[in-house]
């Protein structure tokens, strides 16, 4: 269920930014190669909310249904949205 | 589906594990588990289910198949919860991010929150989803990367070093990922490479093991290693870092499967201008 790779509004830096100095760009080169790509970030354009009580607060205000992603078990700490 | 999802519906992610059982809030979630420990609901304000999926791989499919039945079946709860909605007009898109500070600024205490992906590789390409998770560094953590006063060379201490563990494993399910308990070896040192116009730039080097058991289970025990290099840019100025970049490369072991791995860790101060 994790495996939801569609969803979430983590904004994440960009290793094509600040390519300024020398050693960080050859750095942002390599990195390019192996950080996934946009596709696989898709789902962070998703507004998610992280507190029960916002997200409840929101749909009861605008009578708008919840979609609602629930993972964990086993007493993990994290979020849905990164790992739990 | 990700406009249809921002604009029809009030998106929401929770770690089942730490749901209140004493607010109402807590407790309408905790309701829907009744139905199902974990997966996605399309559920109306007052609670009635609308629609519910929970992904199961197959086993006698390949990932491939699995992934695609997975984002069928995804995209068949969303029609199927906007169906069961009836009449919802679209509402604009509301705008937000519920981690702020992951891999941008300081965290409120001080801190940094460096943002991770990691990844599977197979031919050294890119194999499977990537995992993303954070490295927490508090604020005494945070200094540790900044060069300390009349040095050129330091090691970052050995706490903050071992935060990096969860760069270690491609997985996105915690159970299978090393945390810094698991950390047998965590070395991480630094070297300014030098300064000038007010920056100093930071050459970092690595290297981690971890050994891991699946829910403190010997019968499945799971070993990382890991190693690279980081690039940090420090302001002289404001004494404080601009930004950090590492790339990391590794070897992930579960049981007897041993899969090469990748991971970029990175944060800037000042978020891109949209």
């Amino acid at each position: 269920m994790r495996r939801l790779l569609l969803l979430s509004a983590l904004a994440v830096p960009s290793v094509a930014a600040s390519a300024e100095v020398p050693e960080r760009a050859a750095l942002v080169r390599k990195a390019y190669i192996v950080r996934p790509n946009a596709t696989d970030f898709v789902w962070q354009q998703i507004p998610w909310h992280v507190t029960p009580e916002a997200a409840l607060k929101e749909a009861k205000a605008e009578n708008r249904p919840l979609l609602v992603w629930l993972a964990g078990g086993r007493d993990r700490d994290g979020s849905p949205l990164e790992r739990c | 589906m990700v406009k249809a999802v921002a604009t029809h519906f009030v998106p929401v992610a929770l770690n089942t594990d730490r749901l209140s059982a004493d607010t109402d809030a807590g407790k309408f979630f905790r309701g829907l588990m009744k139905e199902w420990p974990q997966g996605l609901w399309v559920v109306t304000p007052e609670g009635k289910t609308l629609a519910f999926h929970y992904h199961q791989p197959d086993a006698k499919k390949n990932y491939d198949q699995n992934q695609k039945k997975w984002l069928d079946d995804t995209r068949a709860l969303l029609a199927d919860g906007l169906k069961e909605a009836g009449d919802l007009k679209p509402r604009a898109a509301r705008v937000g991010n519920p981690f702020p500070d992951r891999g941008f600024g300081p965290t409120s205490d001080g801190g940094a929150r460096l943002a991770v992906s990691v990844i599977g590789l197979r031919h050294d390409r890119q194999e499977g989803p990537p995992a993303v998770d954070s490295v927490g560094l508090t604020k005494a953590e945070w200094a540790a990367f900044a060069p300390p006063e009349k040095q050129t060379e330091w090691t970052v201490p050995e706490a903050a070093a071992r935060k990096f563990a969860v760069a270690l494993a491609p997985l996105t399910d915690s159970i299978f990922v090393p945390q810094a308990k698991d950390v047998t070896e965590a070395k991480l040192t630094a070297k300014v490479v030098r300064t000038e116009a007010g920056q100093t730039v930071i050459h970092f080097a690595g290297e981690w093991k971890a050994k891991h058991l699946r829910d403190g289970d010997p019968k499945f025990p799971i070993a990382a290693t890991s190693s690279g290099e980081g690039v940090g840019v420090y302001d002289t100025a404001k004494k404080e870092m601009v930004n950090l970049l590492f790339v990391l490369k590794g070897k992930y072991t579960n049981g007897t499967a041993t899969v090469p791995t990748a991971a970029v860790v990175e944060w800037e101060r000042d978020r891109p201008k949209e």
